[in-house]
């Protein structure tokens, strides 16, 4: 299940980025808060309690980016960023777009056509039995005219011979 | 068996936090806060690197969460161990109890 955990998490900072990391900060700022309450209780002024409270965080921002990283970032959003820019790129030069659309177009056409060629043609075998020896038999007339249509009786004589 | 010094620390605090659940419903000041208590203050772990480790071991399954309104009237996150969660824990203090057992093995050898 760990993987769809973070696919849902990752999926969830993209769509509501804003609402994750306020999520996260709301979660740290309690942290901070009780442990102020905390130094007060021991003794410390209001002043001195937050200062050692935000000290002992560290840097409250880097918490904060490191707890997101684990719910959302990392590939997922240089990705969906990536895909964004690009998209904007190609809206933006319309001249390159249409050029990369067409040619793409008649390149993935121009393959299709002769590949259902070639696939029909050469690659498919044909649907007989034993096809690889099925063969054309022609004849040669006594005037040196080729034909490959025979009499019956030529015919009959063939199929014995050949059985 | 953990690889290396980083593997070792992450997974001693993952089995830090789930001991620390498995006592109660908790925050994340209290999770530290508990630690901090159970080990004679001997263990003081950065609120830095408690909820990226938190997060982590809720997107295994082996925590719940859910917000709820704290004792001092604010709205805090807790964390609540699952059924996975315990048996996570039954797991990790076993082999970490075998990786003690090792260590004192070797070193008892003259």
């Amino acid at each position: 299940m760990k993987w769809f955990n973070i696919l849902r998490d990752r999926i969830r900072a993209l769509r509501r980025r804003e609402t994750v990391i306020n999520d996260i900060d709301r979660e740290m700022r309690l942290h901070l808060e009780l442990q102020m309450d905390a130094n007060i209780k021991a003794g410390m002024s209001p002043t001195e309690a937050r200062e050692k409270a935000m000290r002992s965080f560290g840097n409250l921002n880097r918490a904060v980016d490191a707890a997101y990283d684990v719910k959302g970032g990392g590939i997922f959003e240089t990705l969906a960023q990536d895909i964004r820019y690009g998209l904007r790129m190609l809206a933006k030069h319309k001249a390159f777009t249409s050029i990369a659309i067409i040619t793409l177009a008649l390149g993935i056409g121009a393959n299709t056509a002769i590949f259902s060629v070639v696939n029909e043609l050469l690659l498919r075998p044909l649907p007989y039995r034993d096809a690889d020896r099925i063969v054309t038999v022609w004849e040669v007339s006594p005037e040196g005219r080729h034909q490959n249509s025979t009499s019956s009786a030529n015919f009959s004589a063939w199929q014995e011979q050949t059985h | 068996m953990p690889k290396n010094k980083a593997d070792l620390l992450q997974g001693t605090l993952d089995m830090l936090i789930l001991k620390s659940l498995s006592l109660g419903e908790l925050h994340g000041y209290g999770i530290i806060q508990r630690i901090r208590q159970l080990s004679d203050e001997m263990l003081k772990v950065e609120q830095g690197s408690l909820y990226p480790a938190l997060y982590r071991i809720e997107q295994k399954g082996w925590v719940s969460s859910r917000w709820d309104v704290h004792e001092t009237g604010r709205e805090a996150k807790f964390y609540k161990l699952t059924r996975a969660g315990r048996k996570q824990l039954e797991t990790e203090e076993a082999s970490w109890d075998l990786l003690c057992l090792a260590i004192a093995k070797v070193r008892q050898a003259t």
